[in-house]
């Protein structure tokens, strides 16, 4: 009986918490953050952001990308966090390519001493600039359909 | 270490005139193409003028591009951004392929010079729920309380040590004696 009281008072006190971030979501979101994750890397991220990559990356300058992989975002008054990557209907950031160039030209060399192995070269690697445009945030906390993860 | 170079200038990534936040605005402004209508090293980009250019210059309507025969020549490009920036190439015995995947690398980029980045990010608002620091999140009461103060000098977790939880035991032990004793009164009592 006391287990079952328990649960009770956490269920509600978790709709509770749920119902006030939705809240902060719909009333004035102001200023947002979030940290994605491209190609192995994680960025926090804000609207107007200039990211760099550093590596051979197939979008081309003017193409439009929408960031999925979402690890967390933040408001000055919430924060939600994935477990790892947040559901897609309730964050999307969104960004442009404006720029593609290469980088200065990189000295790469290996050796083993006191062995005749050495091995020089230079490199000048791809670079990606990508702008972020907006961080937009759904307000559909406590509505988990096709989420199964989230409720066991 | 590959990083690390002294004669390269280093500096932050910044974009010219904010470009990307509305539409993106192609920087390259013109590009003059100087060949030799004979000579071979000049082939793929004569090549390429003969059957990419119009392409080119219809996918790329705001760049203006001048083509300038130059007698026994190899072939040079020269790009002009629109920050004032000059980039100067040399397209020797380039085959048309070539030409063509350099001149649309030039055509992508801004025109900054390269540069060695400290760091691949730039945000203009660092903070937004406000900087961290040790007392952020914590309750005030450090600056009520005067010092030296016994509650702050003992360890925060201390275990519980052996003699304590004997005290414990021998307490309970008191209690339930107590209320056995209370339970025999009462009964002798109903009994009487």
């Amino acid at each position: 009986m006391a287990i079952n009281l328990r649960i009770i008072y956490e269920e509600r006190r978790s709709r509770a918490i749920i119902e006030k971030v939705n809240q902060c979501m719909t009333d004035n979101v102001g200023r947002l953050f979030a940290v994605i994750h491209i190609l192995g890397k994680q960025y926090r991220v804000v609207a107007q952001d200039i990211i760099l990559i550093e590596r051979n990356w197939p979008p081309n300058v003017n193409d439009k990308l929408i960031f999925e992989k979402v690890l967390l975002v933040g408001g000055s008054s919430f924060t939600l966090i994935g477990k790892p990557v947040l559901p897609k209907n309730i964050v999307e950031v969104f960004g442009t390519i404006v720029h593609k160039d290469l980088t200065h030209t990189k000295i790469r060399y290996f050796n083993i001493p006191k062995e005749r192995v050495h091995n020089l070269n230079f490199v000048r690697e791809e670079l990606t600039y990508i702008r972020i445009n907006d961080i937009k945030v759904y307000p559909k906390l406590n509505v988990l359909e096709n989420v199964e993860y989230l409720r066991k | 270490m590959s990083n690390k170079c002294l004669l390269i200038p280093s500096g932050f990534p910044r974009l010219p005139l904010k470009n990307g936040i509305g539409r993106v605005v192609c920087q390259l402004k013109r590009i003059t193409i100087k060949f030799c209508k004979s000579s071979g090293s000049s082939q793929g980009v004569r090549n390429f003028i003969e059957l990419d250019l119009l392409d080119f210059t219809n996918n790329n309507p705001e760049v203006v591009i001048y083509l300038k025969p130059r007698r026994h020549h190899s072939p040079v490009v020269i790009s002009e951004y629109l920050n004032g920036e000059r980039h100067y190439m040399n397209f020797h015995n380039f085959t048309r392929d070539n030409t063509n995947k350099w001149l649309n690398f030039l055509r992508t980029r801004v025109g900054i010079k390269t540069i060695r980045f400290r760091k691949l990010q730039h945000t203009e608002l660092p903070s937004i729920q406000g900087v961290w620091s040790p007392f952020t999140n914590k309750s005030p009461e450090l600056n009520i309380t005067s010092f030296p103060n016994e509650k702050f000098l003992q360890p925060k977790h201390l275990p519980e040590s052996a003699t304590e939880r004997l005290r414990k035991m021998f307490e309970r032990q008191k209690l339930k004696e107590s209320e056995e004793m209370k339970m025999n009164n009462k009964s002798i009592e109903v009994q009487q």
